[in-house]
């Protein structure tokens, strides 16, 4: 994984952001899959959800969804023209960015997946 | 797709989240918002060419700015127009 970190003055948190290729195209249509996933990933890493994960469908079938957490947010974005899926964390308290690739290994397995992760803060 | 993130100078009140979301081409769209006490808000909103995460410190006098849009923007220009000056900016 990439890491961008730079001498900061103030740091205000670390955004995780991965680029997901499943192997099964069908699962980018899969609105309870991203649902899941915006669940699951606050609770194993320990983060507090502060609004319910709010999941939508478009009408080409593309979801999108987030949750908003006291740290900050995750989200989820499928793209099915372009086979992709895009999710992002950003947390305020430190976090294992190794588990939360495995939550996105767990539900959309075999998946080429590109992640970054990068301090967020006053430069 | 691109994923644009900012770091700004911020002044005020949540009601500028909304500008600012006007600012970055997104009037409408579906919103997910959480007002932390005693400041500090996280907006969410889902527009037509992408979507905005904004969470601001007003403590710090900070705000975050990220989009993933499938259109390209200068978002520190765009967030300059309503007097949001960009710390920091970078694409990914």
């Amino acid at each position: 994984m990439e890491w961008f970190r730079q001498g900061r003055d103030l740091i205000l948190g670390t955004h995780w952001i991965a680029e997901v290729v499943p192997i099964q195209s069908g699962f980018l249509m899969d609105a309870a899959r991203v649902r899941r996933f915006l669940e699951v990933l606050p609770e194993t890493l320990g983060l507090t959800v502060v609004s319910e994960a709010t999941v939508q469908q478009a009408e080409d079938g593309s979801i999108r969804g987030v949750v908003l957490l006291a740290e900050s947010h995750a989200s989820a974005h499928t793209d099915p023209d372009g086979g992709m899926l895009f999710v992002d964390l950003f947390s305020c308290k430190p976090f294992d960015a190794v588990r939360a690739r495995a939550v996105v290994d767990d539900l959309w397995p075999n998946s080429r997946v590109s992640e970054q992760l990068l301090e967020r803060g006053r430069p | 797709m691109s994923f644009v993130l900012s770091l700004g100078v911020f002044e005020g009140d949540s009601s500028r989240v909304e500008e600012a979301l006007c600012a970055l081409g997104m009037p409408d769209g579906r919103d997910t918002v959480h007002q932390f006490e005693p400041v500090g808000v996280s907006w969410v909103r889902w527009a037509e060419t992408g979507r905005a995460a904004i969470h601001t410190w007003p403590e710090q006098g900070l705000v975050s700015v990220d989009v993933l849009s499938d259109q390209s923007l200068n978002l520190a220009a765009r967030l300059a127009s309503i007097g949001w000056i960009s710390v920091e900016e970078s694409s990914r």
